[in-house]
């Protein structure tokens, strides 16, 4: 982030953003929309509730009448951090018989495996989704099998085409997940540069598989900010939940 | 996913801040524990507050009910319209 962060700003963006996705995808109404801003804008909670989640970070508040909260701190592939807002289950007991197995496909950069895999770590841990990776079984003799057994295996699969550029892994893993009828978050990283870390160029998605719905984001705040968003819908799209 | 507004870039931060502890965990548990024992109002359905501390102001009247809103068509309460709690509730559930 360029700066401190003001509590009350970045929770009252956060969830405006929230709400707007909520739009955009067909689950509040415009005129449901424009209340909640209302309220979100007139909220004269929002102050003290903001500066408790970020004195608690990265442990949760349970604020009153609204249920557990955290601020949590995700990382950018430059290094960078960037404070998230996450909400909780009021418990813990399990209502899912096993937790669900997320395959994520990237370039095997450090900076890359650093920041993805913290970030994802954090936002899938509260809906008891694991990550698994190529590579992942060390034993494994075999890459290639072991990235198709890790993808069978998975109940859904991540890919990001970050520094992708002639190094075309991650778009055979897409194929092997569409072939096997995977549900798939594809992300497209269409930005140009991080600003304290030269990435590798990053190759666009080929064209037979761009009638995929992909996410596109200019920064891992962006990215984060899309999928945790679009997780409920795409979990229920799914039957994961 | 319906894509929002890209976000700005990250400016510039020293080397090596990843792992650079930034932030204190002041007490922060029993802050939370403390609030929560002042803050025993019943209220289910009043206006969410944080209880800093017993000199706050009384809680607000009633909010305007939403009454043009759908969900208050359905009965719900004008809580029910707080963005922070749609939030809440949108995770909370799994």
């Amino acid at each position: 982030m360029s700066g401190p962060v003001d509590p009350v700003v970045f929770i009252r963006q956060f969830i405006a953003d929230f709400l707007e996705s909520q739009l955009l995808n067909g689950l509040l109404s415009t005129e449901e929309y424009h209340v909640y801003l209302r309220h979100l804008q007139k909220n004269t909670n929002l102050t003290a509730i903001s500066e408790l989640l970020f004195e608690n970070s990265p442990d949760p508040a349970l604020v009153e009448n609204y249920g557990p909260l955290r601020i949590v701190y995700l990382r950018e592939p430059d290094r960078s951090e960037f404070p998230f807002l996450q909400g909780l289950s009021k418990q813990h007991s399990k209502e899912r018989m096993k937790d669900l197995v997320c395959f994520v496909g990237h370039r095997f950069l450090e900076d890359i495996e650093r920041s993805l895999r913290f970030n994802l770590v954090h936002l899938f841990e509260p809906h008891q989704i694991k990550l698994r990776w190529s590579g992942y079984d060390l034993s494994a003799r075999d890459v290639f099998e072991d990235v198709v057994a890790g993808i069978r295996g998975a109940d859904l699969c991540l890919f990001d085409n970050l520094g992708t550029l002639n190094r075309p892994n991650v778009y055979i893993e897409i194929g092997i997940a569409h072939a096997l009828g995977k549900p798939m978050l594809v992300c497209e990283y269409t930005g140009t540069r991080f600003k304290r870390r030269r990435m590798p160029d990053t190759g666009s998605v080929p064209s037979d598989l761009q009638g995929l719905i992909r996410i596109q984001y200019r920064s891992y705040e962006d990215l984060f900010r899309r999928l945790y968003f679009g997780l409920p819908a795409f979990l229920e799209k799914h039957q994961l939940l | 996913m319906t894509p929002s507004a890209p976000s700005p870039m990250l400016e510039d931060m020293e080397e090596g801040t990843m792992a650079a502890p930034r932030r204190k965990k002041v007490v922060a548990k029993k802050v939370v524990s403390a609030r929560k024992t002042a803050a025993k109002v019943s209220a289910s359905h009043k206006a969410s507050s944080v209880k800093k501390t017993t000199a706050k102001p009384p809680a607000p009247p009633a909010k305007k009910p939403a009454s043009k809103s759908p969900a208050s068509a359905k009965g719900e309460v004008a809580q029910e319209m707080d963005a922070l709690s749609l939030f809440v509730r949108t995770y909370a559930r799994f």
